[in-house]
């Protein structure tokens, strides 16, 4: 197993005109922790790309960590912190659903397994 | 069948003496208690919570053990002893591979959260039972939940492996997408999955012989 990329993947469905302010709230408050805790900023989607006032938005934000253990690393790091989870839950009120998924690239699922 | 597990947690203040003289008195003691199938053996490096002594007894019926759990629990009582944590329940159902040896002897206990819908439990045992088809390593497997239990907290599930080694379970057990890309989701609070909020007891420790075959219903080893 070498250290291949794993992608954090935060998925975010808006209520009708909160994207905005979503996004500026993560990049503002969520951000700095996350690198923090080893994890790199990959990009931030918006679809689609307008700002509504009367329609939900998705916001796709992808991380990137270096192997598995560096993943676990960071993993126990956010453990360690309540407040991730309170600073989730006071997002709720701009959020309709959310999920976080783990990935990698197609080429190192076979690598990622061999272990 | 009847299983009944007990996590010791040493006094930081017990030295090697100490530690050594109590895992004596409690391996003397416990054969005593009529156990079908008995393990008492220090924990391992590299267990989280995991305490120092590990404690599994089966006895054959629930009945059978009661007797028993008392006189357990007044023996694993001792001014060495910081904290128990433990569990009794009916074993579910074990799965194996026949022919694998196995070293070590793993448990988890965890916490669901109350008020997790009955549905969503059943995912989440789902995915836990998904692991040992992906990694190699757990040679024998079973996943019960908790009757009665001991310590701080209210623990309602034991999740309890056979490993072929130390080295796989501290490091195939991690790494395998299976575990950190499927199964922690459940774990981690910031996964809208998440159910398991308190701090788990991960704990394991040398195996002589078998304590999770179907078929092991032998004779008492420790």
């Amino acid at each position: 197993m070498a250290d291949e990329t794993i992608y954090v993947i935060d998925r975010v469905v808006t209520k009708p005109g909160c994207a905005r302010r979503f996004v500026e709230a993560y990049v503002a408050e969520y951000v700095p922790g996350g690198r923090r805790r080893g994890m790199t900023l990959d990009r931030i989607l918006v679809s689609p790309p307008v700002w509504f006032d009367d329609d939900s938005n998705t916001v796709t934000i992808t991380w990137t960590v270096d192997g598995v253990h560096s993943w676990w690393e960071m993993t126990r790091q956010s453990r360690r912190d309540p407040g991730l989870g309170e600073w989730w839950s006071g997002m709720d009120e701009l959020i309709v659903e959310r999920s976080r998924t783990m990935a990698a690239h197609a080429d190192d699922v076979e690598g990622l397994n061999d272990v | 069948m009847y299983n009944v597990t007990r996590v010791v947690h040493f006094d930081a203040t017990a030295d090697l003496s100490d530690r050594a003289e109590y895992t004596e008195n409690v391996r003397l003691a416990v054969k005593e208690l009529g156990a079908r199938r008995r393990l008492v053996s220090p924990t391992l490096p590299g267990v989280i919570n995991g305490g120092d002594l590990l404690v599994h007894l089966r006895f054959a019926s629930a009945d059978e053990a009661a007797g028993a759990i008392e006189t357990l629990d007044a023996t694993l009582g001792s001014p060495v002893v910081a904290r128990l944590d433990g569990v009794q329940y009916h074993p579910g159902r074990a799965e194996s591979r026949p022919d694998a040896s196995r070293t070590v002897y793993r448990v988890l206990l965890l916490r669901v959260a109350p008020g997790t819908p009955e549905a969503t439990i059943e995912r989440f045992e789902r995915d836990l039972l998904k692991m040992p088809g992906y990694i190699e390593s757990i040679v024998s497997w079973r996943l019960s939940r908790v009757e009665d239990s001991v310590g701080p907290t209210a623990w309602t599930h034991v999740w309890e492996q056979e490993f072929s080694d130390h080295a796989s379970l501290m490091g195939q057990y991690l790494d395998h997408p299976i575990h950190w890309g499927v199964v922690d989701r459940w774990f981690d609070p910031e996964c809208t999955e998440v159910v398991v909020r308190d701090r788990v007891c991960h704990t394991f420790c040398a195996l002589d012989g078998a304590v999770l075959d179907p078929g092991s219903d032998g004779a008492p080893s420790d």
